[in-house]
């Protein structure tokens, strides 16, 4: 039985994989430096990764990494529809996710734990987050 | 030797010609799989459980050895195909010596559990052993 075992970076790179492949995404990597530093009108970038670890075998080591996608949009014209744009978006990143299920065969699966579609309103920008839980194996 | 480890032993010895099976270990206790490495799956874990007597005289009786036999395999997702190759095979595999080698009268698989998750999956069953013995040298 063919049990991938893989690194933490492996995984962020998997998910960025998966992220990108949403047309026009900005920023999509692990530097929460903010949307003002980013060009365009939507992005995503990783922030808080967290993991938990679980040895089921002498050397085989389940890990749970929790991390949260923080997902923007800007837009700004004056009657700008920032919430429809950032709904628009939740329903792209979650495709992606979909599509990417497993992140490409590194990854056991991917959970979407937990999404804020309001978690800052602010014209020109808007934000959203998603909780991941993202299961997969390592070495010891 | 007794019956009762005389049915241990050749229990442990046919799970163990299991095609694919690389390791069987008896115990008396729960396993702690943290001490086996990936290497060591699919792993069969022989557990004791009750022993139960119907008193035939005062000098001999009729014993029932409950056993649980755990399959722990290793598997991607939890997979009704692989269960149930796994089922075959301990199944097929007690039936073809149901008398351990004529140590005793029987032994049947009397129940079966599908277990575990995601990596380490398990096939639960539980085997009676019956054997009439005397009391003595059961």
């Amino acid at each position: 039985m063919a049990l991938v075992f893989t690194t933490k970076n492996a995984v962020l790179l998997g998910l960025e994989t998966a992220l990108k492949t949403i047309s026009d995404i900005a920023g999509v990597d692990r530097k929460a430096i903010g949307v003002e530093e980013y060009e365009g009108d939507k992005g995503c970038f990783l922030a808080d990764v967290r993991e938990l670890r679980k040895t089921v075998l002498k050397d085989c080591i389940v890990v749970t990494y929790t991390a949260q996608v923080v997902v923007w949009v800007y837009n700004e014209e004056p009657d700008a529809d920032l919430s429809g744009d950032l709904n628009l978006l939740i329903e792209e990143v979650k495709s992606a996710l979909q599509n990417y299920f497993t992140l490409e065969g590194i990854v056991y699966k991917v959970i979407i734990s937990q999404v804020d579609t309001d978690a800052g309103f602010e014209w020109p920008k808007a934000y959203g987050t998603f909780t991941l839980d993202i299961l997969f194996l390592s070495g010891v | 030797m007794s019956v009762r480890n005389q049915v241990i032993d050749n229990l442990s010895s046919l799970l163990s010609g299991i095609s694919g099976v690389k390791k069987v270990v008896v115990s008396n206790e729960p396993l702690d799989l943290q001490q086996y490495a990936r290497a060591d799956l699919p792993l069969i874990e022989l557990r004791v459980d009750a022993e139960n007597v119907d008193y035939e005289t005062s000098q001999t009786g009729y014993w029932h050895l409950s056993l649980i036999c755990t399959v722990y395999f290793l598997a991607t997702q939890d997979d009704d195909a692989l269960r149930e190759t796994w089922n075959e095979k301990v199944k097929n595999k007690i039936g073809s010596d149901p008398t351990l080698s004529e140590v005793c009268e029987m032994c049947e698989v009397v129940s079966e559990n599908s277990e575990g998750e995601f990596p380490v999956y398990s096939e639960r069953f539980g085997l009676v052993a019956s054997y009439e013995r005397g009391i003595a040298n059961a």
